[in-house]
């Protein structure tokens, strides 16, 4: 199948909130960021494609397959990650293993053992005890063990230390290795996604803002700096958003309607979503 | 085989990876037949989308400097580098051109436009 | 389910320690005694705590929205839980019965293993109307919450024997007495199926 997940139309209503219409695809073989700032849709997106949470509108397909109709075969393949770790207190790796080894058809217990040797985990240790990287790392070697898919990351490594994410970051480069599998991270730390992403869908106050490979917007957008009078002359179908300063301006644009004369800096995947944020606010 | 890219040049990722690896088949550092690594690995080991390696692989390949067989891998063509070379030398006698063009209009001496092309070239290196 | 009832045993493996050591206890005194409802007593209180305990555990580490995260069904957590249960129940059962068995033998007594068996069986039905009544409390309102209600739920029938009479309602009978143990079991699985249908429906609901 070509798209590992597809979501179309997904609704979801709270008091003071709604994810409105969220459509977006990713293909197989590929890693999607998905970002955007605290409150903005993220969790709830993901929780609505576990089930963890019923929606109100919209399909969700995991695999080509229906993600309610389907739920537990999605969900053998699927390696989930949340931002805290989940086992009880009292438990150790060792009972992890057996829990885990009668829940998930494909469990791999060797595949565990390595990562949990590879992460330096200790096995006799309670889990009470152990610090919130261990923790994250223990959640990501169980995504990792039963031969999952898609592996979806919902601010896993927020908290997290920069040589503990790099450690992390090498750990899923491996996963996509292998082009039938594919990964969908959601976090608001962004520079972990941005070098390797292929795509990036930013959402923001529960609607996509875009959904696009990561390459075209990098090439797409960049920073123009200039005065405030000249600012004022520009096509402003081009401008995703700006922020003046007492001495200029900075505005987020289309690189090609404005080259030429303009200061035009390379924009970060950060600045395009807060220039978009930014730009929507006005 | 080496590649480096940075980060804030002008120029595309995709466009660095593709000028080196064309310099490395031209100066026969590549050989022809050779495998090169896969898009993944190339992705994962220089920490950028698999999709930008990809682009650069298209690239060499529709300039015929590599040929990709599905399931197996990428390989430098067994094309003929006098040819390739040929391409270059083209390339190159356009830009002289423009280069010396642009030098006269604008009162530059031979000699200090020798000295501009004497520095880009020893850059390069 | 198999991997959630192991989960919820390891994780109380601690407490079942402690648990051990203090039913060695009461077992002893019980003997010396010739008193079996303190050891009986203790059983059953901790059988009964034990799904609480199971799913306080489960709170405190947000483990229902992991779960759900695994090829785990709503149905299979909620499942889970009666099926933990009904198992510990069961021992429970075996253990006092054994026990009781042991006494009678030691202490020459005049109670007949029908009488023990009927003993046992009674406290194991009152353990199933109330594990029927208070899992269904837990899985809407949660441990933390639930405990107030859970607490009435413990004293109602108390509270309803006590009120009876005050009401009018006239104790039951001798007659009707010899009647409970035939009639009882077929009521308490009703209950029980009753409040199965209940958590299922209130667990599917639920957003995690």
């Amino acid at each position: 199948m070509e798209n590992i997940l597809e979501i179309k139309n997904l609704t979801k209503h709270y008091d003071g909130f709604t994810l409105d219409k969220v459509s977006l695809a990713l293909p197989k073989g590929s890693i999607m960021g998905f970002i955007g700032s605290n409150g903005a849709g993220k969790t709830t997106t993901i929780k609505l494609i576990l089930n963890l949470i019923h929606r109100d509108g919209g399909d969700i397909k995991v695999f080509g397959l229906d993600n309610l109709k389907y739920e537990k075969q999605i969900k053998e393949n699927l390696g989930v990650v949340f931002d805290e770790s989940s086992f009880p207190i009292n438990m150790r790796v060792p009972h992890i293993d057996k829990v885990l080894s009668k829940i998930y058809k494909n469990w791999d217990a060797t595949v565990f053992s390595n990562y949990i040797h590879k992460f330096n985990l200790p096995v006799s240790k309670d889990i009470k005890d152990f610090s919130r990287g261990m923790k994250m790392k223990l959640s990501i070697a169980i995504a990792l063990s039963h031969h999952a898919k898609l592996l979806i990351l919902d601010e896993a490594t927020s908290g997290l230390d920069p040589v503990v994410r790099d450690e992390i970051l090498d750990v899923f480069l491996e996963f996509i290795q292998d082009e039938n599998n594919s990964i969908f991270v959601s976090s608001h730390i962004i520079s972990d996604i941005e070098k390797v992403a292929d795509y990036i869908t930013f959402i923001n106050n529960g609607k996509i803002v875009f959904c696009e490979s990561k390459d075209q917007l990098l090439n797409n957008y960049g920073i123009l700096k200039c005065r405030h009078a000249e600012f004022e002359r520009l096509d402003r179908t081009y401008v995703k958003g700006y922020r003046k300063n007492e001495f200029g301006v900075e505005a987020l644009v289309v690189k090609d309607k404005f080259r030429g004369s303009y200061t035009i800096d390379r924009a970060s995947i950060e600045d395009i979503m807060l220039y978009t944020i930014k730009g929507e606010s006005r | 085989m080496e590649i480096i890219i940075s980060n804030s040049s002008d120029k595309p990722i995709y466009e660095q990876i593709t000028t080196q690896i064309k310099n490395m088949i031209i100066t026969g550092e590549l050989k022809p037949g050779e495998a090169l690594p896969s898009m993944r690995f190339l992705a994962k080991e220089l920490r950028i989308s698999v999709i930008t390696t990809k682009r650069a692989y298209e690239e060499l390949e529709r300039e015929g400097f590599i040929e990709t067989v599905p399931g197996k891998g990428s390989y430098v063509a067994a094309k003929n580098t006098d040819f390739i070379r040929e391409e270059q030398l083209r390339i190159a006698e356009t830009n002289l051109q423009q280069a010396a063009e642009a030098a006269k209009m604008a009162g530059i001496s031979l000699p200090e436009l020798i000295e501009i092309l004497k520095m880009f070239y020893l850059e390069e290196q | 389910m198999k991997g959630l009832i192991i989960k919820d045993l390891f994780t109380l493996a601690k407490q079942a320690r402690v648990f051990l050591a203090v039913m060695i206890f009461y077992l002893i005194y019980s003997i010396a005694t010739t008193n079996v409802t303190m050891f009986a007593a203790m059983l059953t209180l901790f059988v009964g705590f034990l799904p609480i305990n199971a799913m306080a555990f489960d709170e405190q580490s947000k483990w229902n929205k992991y779960a759900l995260s695994m090829p785990l069904t709503r149905k299979d957590l909620v499942l889970s839980k009666y099926v933990l249960s009904g198992i510990a129940g069961l021992i429970a059962m075996l253990i006092n019965f054994a026990v009781i068995m042991i006494l009678i033998r030691l202490t020459n007594s005049s109670t007949s293993p029908k009488e023990a068996s009927l003993y046992i069986l009674g406290s194991g039905g009152v353990l199933v109307f109330y594990i029927a009544l208070v899992l269904p409390i837990l899985f809407k309102f949660g441990v933390e919450k639930g405990r107030m209600l859970m607490m009435a739920a413990f004293f109602a029938p108390v509270l309803i024997v006590m009120l009876l009479p005050k009401l009018g309602i006239p104790k039951p009978s001798a007659d009707l007495l010899k009647f409970l143990p035939y009639l009882a079991p077929p009521v308490l699985i009703v209950i029980l199926l009753i409040s199965i249908t209940i958590s299922i429906r209130i667990y599917q609901k639920k957003e995690f």
